[in-house]
């Protein structure tokens, strides 16, 4: 499962396959890092697919917040559904992040 | 067609986290033939049992692929019954902290086990904390605590 990533004006938009979990999430490090280390700051994770999400994908978006933050950069999360929104209150991680209700939504916010 | 019945599944896993998500759909194939699954408990299920095996792998057998996970369930129309077993040193549940505090919230892990509590219905930790029972009720079920013992 890859991460496929566009540019959208000055965001760079990074869209989660159907799962974020154990087997993956090496892979999301290392696209939004390379994105970083390239320059880019304004960062859109595009849930849309996404249909299942596990703590170690929770703790690797808590891990990639951090690293933008301290880059002077910003994040959000658009379009998770019902059930990953439902883990994010479980662990209180819906207070830590900017969540948009779709991808249009958040690359304006941003 | 014969009506959906009582299922059950035991299978060793090699503790390598690419692993972990076969072996969970593995055990979810066995309760949708038993009748047991909805949407709804199919992702508690999943998150449930993906987050024990993952800690049992990572954790417990710290990603020793010559150490294995037991994996032993039964599966009926209402319930979800698997216990997970590994080779490890064991844990105390009860002194991970809460991964909700201030302090926890902007830690990389410590969740797995708060998100096992909060998506089934019981958990047993016995020998020390390296085998784990989880209940997962299904399609249609009362919770548990409403009548009846989850473990039958």
């Amino acid at each position: 499962m890859s991460f496929d990533v566009v540019r959208v004006e000055q965001v760079t938009v990074v869209a989660i396959p159907r799962e974020l979990e154990l087997g993956n999430r090496d892979g999301l490090k290392r696209v939004v890092g390379a994105r970083l280390e390239a320059g880019d700051r304004k960062f859109v994770l595009d849930f849309e697919r996404t249909r299942f999400l596990d703590s170690s994908g929770l703790g690797t978006l808590v891990t990639l917040a951090g690293e933008i933050r301290e880059a002077g950069g910003e994040l959000r999360l658009a379009g998770l559904s019902e059930p990953i929104r439902t883990l994010f209150a479980l662990t209180r991680l819906d207070g830590l992040f900017r969540l948009s209700r779709s991808r249009a939504a958040a690359v304006g916010e941003l | 067609m014969s009506p959906p019945g009582p299922t059950s599944f035991r299978f060793d896993l090699p503790s390598e986290p690419r692993r972990v998500g076969a072996a969970v759909r593995r055990a979810l194939r066995s309760w949708a033939r038993a009748g047991g699954l909805d949407r709804r408990a199919r992702f508690r299920a999943r998150v449930a049992l993906g987050e024990t095996l993952a800690n049992a792998v990572v954790h417990g057998n710290e990603g020793d692929p010559s150490r294995l996970v037991r994996v032993e369930g039964r599966a009926t129309p209402h319930l979800l019954r698997v216990s997970v077993t590994d080779e490890g040193s064991g844990f105390e549940p009860e002194g991970v902290p809460d991964p909700r505090e201030a302090e926890g919230r902007t830690r990389a892990g410590g969740r797995g086990l708060l998100l096992v509590r909060r998506m089934v219905d019981r958990v047993r930790y016995e020998a020390g904390g390296r085998r784990v029972t989880l209940w997962v009720r299904g399609r249609g079920s009362a919770p548990v605590g409403a009548g009846g013992r989850p473990d039958r």
